[in-house]
């Protein structure tokens, strides 16, 4: 891969290209404390899922995903909705097209079952980009660390699957205010790990743990939404 | 220095170390698979993981997407619960909530593996920090590090516990400092772009008193 070439990533190619990156059976944790970062993911990911004809699941916990899409509709970036596969975990707001329900369940082993069922309608030909939002909202209901602990070897569990690019979106300013933070946990289980915060306009992306690093010689990258998807103009 | 000088470190801890090594997010544990690997090929010596819970199949995949190839085949692995075996799996030890029990699981299995090997032996131990997750009580805390006190001075054996900072950190009781209490040496890894910044934090080898330096990860892909 080429270095890059500009300071700022001022295009949506030069972002699908990063993106390509990404392979089944690695996990992908992106730790959100800029303001619209979730946003910034959810456009760009769709993008790419429409444009490589990579599959989009969205594992929506707790009405997260339409909390995104009217933010970015009030940005003025038109999302195709029909794009997005939703798998909806409790919450009421249903956006995209619904793969599937499936109520709140505390039990993260009756939650993993659940959703392997449901995601069966998208496997088996090729890969797809399995997107999780919300899941600090879902940890916040942990009673105790076991609780937590499960759920987060049902995440282990998806590293070196052949078919699902998994990428998981959390708010770190949420994570870090539970009474234990699995975000270090979390970060040891994923296989890159980048951190997005707001820099005046532009959004600095920290390669924490990234192939990126090693390939482009880059610890951080710099985007801008102004320009990529033309937000506050 | 180049990553394959480190050897003389491993060369320089007595045997019947328990060595911390400790580090943050980073793919240092990956960095540390390789090198272990690899000089266990190049001294001859056995490599026996400890591997708690999957995190050698965490390390190793992770890895495989770095493109650095780590050849597992003469591995032995000590596993303890987790379903992906990596490496020649010799012996399994069934996790307990009541370190009672682990604990003696533990030390059966292990010292069954002890006899069968024969000869000192480089312990790499991944995962340490889930045995601690799981466990319920601040005595069984304790439990879990007395034992790993007992095996201090063990002279089969130079022991490396892998530890993330942050996660010892995050964990209810006073783990990490205990640990470091405990260890005989602790090396503290710092990671930058293309490597790790090293630091020997204590020793009771007169040869790592005081070291610090820089270590480079190129050539990691041949």
């Amino acid at each position: 891969m080429k270095p890059l070439q500009k300071p700022v990533i001022t295009s949506m190619d030069e972002i699908l290209d990063l993106i390509s990156h990404f392979e089944p059976g690695a996990i992908t944790l992106v730790e959100n404390s800029s303001s619209f970062g979730g946003e910034l993911v959810i456009s760009t990911l769709v993008e790419y899922s429409k444009k490589k004809a990579v599959p989009l699941v969205v594992e929506d916990i707790f009405d997260t995903l339409p909390l995104f899409l009217t933010h970015l509709k009030l940005l003025g970036t038109q999302i195709d909705e029909s794009q997005l596969k939703v798998i909806k975990v409790g919450g009421t707001q249903e956006v995209g097209n619904i793969l599937g329900r499936i109520s709140f369940e505390r039990d993260s082993y009756v939650y993993k079952s659940k959703l392997e069922e449901e995601l069966k309608k998208i496997r088996g030909k090729g890969p797809y980009i399995h997107l999780v939002v919300g899941l600090e909202r879902f940890l916040a209901f942990q009673r105790d660390l076991h609780g937590t602990y499960s759920f987060l070897s049902t995440i282990k569990e998806k590293l070196g699957d052949d078919e699902g690019i998994n990428i998981h979106l959390v708010e770190t300013s949420v994570l870090g205010n539970l009474e234990f933070n699995p975000l270090p946990i979390l970060e040891d289980i994923a296989t890159s790990v980048v951190e997005l915060e707001d820099n005046g306009d532009l959004m600095k992306v920290i390669l924490k743990k990234s192939v990126l690093t090693l390939l482009m010689n880059k610890g951080v990258i710099l985007i801008s939404p102004k320009e990529v998807l033309r937000w506050w103009v | 220095m180049e990553w394959r000088r480190a050897f003389g470190i491993v060369d320089s801890i007595l045997e019947g170390e328990t060595v911390l090594v400790e580090y943050t997010t980073s793919y240092i544990p990956e960095f540390l698979l390789k090198f272990f690997v690899e000089y266990s090929k190049e001294r001859s010596v056995p490599l026996l993981i400890d591997d708690n819970f999957d995190s050698l199949h965490v390390v190793y995949t992770h890895a495989q997407f770095l493109g650095i190839d780590i050849d597992v085949d003469d591995v032995y692995v000590l596993k303890t619960g987790g379903k992906h075996d990596v490496g020649k799996v010799v012996e399994r030890v069934q996790f307990h909530p009541d370190p009672r029990v682990y604990l003696k699981n533990y030390i059966e299995a292990s010292s069954k593996l002890y006899e069968e090997i024969q000869r000192p032996l480089v312990n790499l131990v991944l995962g340490v920090h889930d045995i601690f997750l799981l466990v319920r009580e601040p005595v069984d805390v304790y439990r879990i590090i007395l034992n790993l006190q007992r095996f201090i001075g063990n002279r089969k054996r130079k022991a490396f516990y892998v530890i993330n900072k942050n996660i010892s950190n995050s964990l209810p009781g006073n783990l990490l400092p205990e640990l470091e209490r405990i260890a005989t040496t602790v090396i503290d890894l710092k990671h930058y772009h293309t490597g790790a910044e090293l630091k020997v934090k204590k020793t009771v080898s007169p040869k790592l008193l005081g070291l610090s330096g820089r270590i480079e990860a190129g050539g990691w892909k041949e």
